[in-house]
């Protein structure tokens, strides 16, 4: 039996060296079983969606293969998953997208039951009868955009971009410390509203720092617990702020006890006159 | 590595920049200055250097900077580390690596507004030649009070100058994916093309749920993105969009790159 463990250990070890191993495995299948498995469509990215009094969610779409072929039938197969902010499914859709070029798609109307916030995760499929005319396009990946719309009449459209994936297996620890690029300006805020997203099916235990990008001082910390596809919202109100001369700007840095994919949280922010904006961080 | 930011004439937006200091991110032994360029075609109308002087960042509107006439005149700027005084294996270790620039756009009254990250963009080697591009604006917001952009910012430094210039075809699409118009425009370099999707829809009955807009061509260097207006308050929302073909791996494969883009560019000459 140890000999066996040793031997697991020793292939696990081998093919983590080989970069990107898991993607080459099942690019193998779906050369071997193309009838079975479909075009290869890549990653299953996430996001978060926001259903509260301040945004709802639309997600866009565009049948992107059509630029690149003359089939007029067709047709990709999205599977959209949500979960609740605390990682509980709340099931799953699909959408068919025709070569109808954009198509925008209101989550709550996919969802009845969201949560007010939580994560989503887009899985794409393609039929196997299509194989033959598309096999020269290579791996696929799914694209789509998350649109938060505002419920006042003062904010405007917020938009985020996705390419973190959601990881189905378990993260073994290992600590992660990931320093923002952004620079908050926390003059006129009211609010700052993190969204911590968790990609992992595993718990993980993540810290945000908060530093005084003039000084270098560290201002604060919050430490949280984030269930797998769960996520976490952490405020910093008004009177966070107010501790802070005006022309002081924050510099974030996040540490992860895995190495989940999505390592930058969306942040929104509130002004002073309740107008909101958001951005990946 | 440059940070490219449009410049709104149409629109009552200021743009600026943020930066992190490679001093203390990157390790290096002298933090160089950040040199900020307005350009016109392949004219550099004005320069200017600021230093970090000792923080960790700094944030800045193009407005701190330049007149309201040299913004008036320019087309786009660029932003980037100035490199000359630092010693090589400074310049080396920040050349070499990649860094996230941050852009700030801020209504002209209220001072407030959003704020994108993006990976600053290296530069092109002399004699690269460029690939038509394609995008696909399909994300956009309408309604009374709001409206959406698409913002295509076409950049070429001056060592790759040319008087070639490739047009760009532009379709405005409906919500059942027809082809509502096409036109023809030449987006000049070092300039941006600002597209109001209420404005373009509008003869077509107005924007609806799933219409978007593809342009196709420019043979340049383009960063691209949707911007979102409240009319009425002037607040803002943006992001930057991706091509389609980032998500097909066909264009790094040589082999497939020629089909991808004769399918890609019926009609336009490809440069694969």
């Amino acid at each position: 039996m140890s000999f066996l463990r040793q031997t697991n250990r020793s292939l696990i070890k081998s093919l983590r060296k080989v970069k990107g191993w898991p993607s080459l495995v099942t690019h193998r299948l779906h050369e071997k079983f193309p009838e079975m498995l479909g075009h290869e469509v890549q990653g299953i990215p996430v996001q978060l969606y926001r259903h509260d009094q301040n945004f709802h969610t639309v997600l866009s779409f565009n049948h992107f293969v059509e630029f690149f072929s003359g089939i007029p039938k067709l047709d990709l197969r999205v599977q959209v998953e949500a979960f609740s902010h605390k990682g509980r499914s709340l099931g799953r859709n699909e959408i068919v997208l025709q070569r109808q070029g954009a198509l925008q798609v209101d989550l709550s109307g996919l969802f009845p039951d969201l949560d007010h916030f939580g994560l989503f995760s887009v899985e794409m499929k393609v039929r196997p009868k299509f194989i033959p005319e598309l096999s020269y396009l290579g791996t696929l990946h799914p694209h789509f955009m998350t649109v938060f719309l505002p419920q006042d009449k003062l904010s405007s459209p917020q938009m985020i971009h996705s390419h973190k994936l959601r990881q189905g297996h378990l993260l073994m620890p290992r600590l992660h410390r990931r320093p923002s690029s952004l620079l908050e300006p926390i003059g006129d805020l009211q609010n700052l509203e993190f969204y911590f997203l968790n990609s992992s099916a595993s718990l993980i235990n993540a810290q945000l720092n908060i530093f005084d990008s003039g000084s270098g001082q560290q201002l604060g910390a919050r430490k949280m617990k984030i269930p797998g596809y769960g996520v976490q919202q952490i405020r910093l109100a008004e009177k966070d702020l107010a501790d802070h001369a005006k022309d002081t700007m924050y510099r974030f840095e996040y540490l992860f006890d895995r190495s989940v994919d999505h390592k930058k949280p969306i942040l929104f922010r509130q002004f002073k006159n309740q107008i909101w904006s958001c951005n990946h961080t | 590595m440059k940070l490219f930011l449009p410049i709104f004439h149409q629109l009552p937006i200021e743009t600026g920049f943020g930066l992190r200091n490679p001093l203390h991110t990157r390790g290096l032994t002298k933090e160089p200055q950040v040199q900020v360029s307005l350009w016109k075609g392949f004219n550099l109308l004005a320069e200017k250097k600021i230093s970090f002087q000792g923080k960790d960042g700094i944030q800045c509107y193009l407005q701190d900077l330049f007149t309201d006439t040299e913004l008036k005149n320019a087309g786009i700027a660029s932003v980037e580390f100035a490199v000359k005084d630092l010693s090589p294996s400074d310049k080396a270790n920040l050349l070499g690596q990649s860094f996230e620039g941050q852009s700030f756009y801020r209504d002209a009254t209220s001072k407030l507004g959003a704020t994108i990250l993006y990976d600053m963009i290296p530069d092109k080697k002399p004699g690269h030649i460029y690939s038509p591009i394609l995008h696909s604006a399909h994300s956009a917001s309408v309604s009374d009070i709001h409206d959406t952009y698409a913002v295509l910012l076409n950049f070429r430094p001056p060592y790759l100058e040319t008087t070639e210039v490739q047009p760009m075809k532009i379709q405005t699409r409906g919500s059942n994916g027809k082809v509502l118009s096409e036109s023809q425009t030449e987006i000049g370099f070092n300039e941006s093309l600002i597209l109001s999707f209420k404005k373009e829809f509008k003869p077509f009955g107005g924007f609806e749920s799933g219409c978007s807009l593809t342009f196709k061509g420019g043979k340049s260097q383009f960063a691209i993105f949707t911007l979102f207006r409240n009319e009425k308050t002037g607040a803002l929302g943006i992001e930057h969009s991706l091509a389609p073909h980032y998500y097909v791996s066909a264009v790094a494969n040589p082999v497939a790159r020629k089909k991808f883009y004769e399918n890609a560019f019926k009609g336009f000459r490809s440069t694969p």
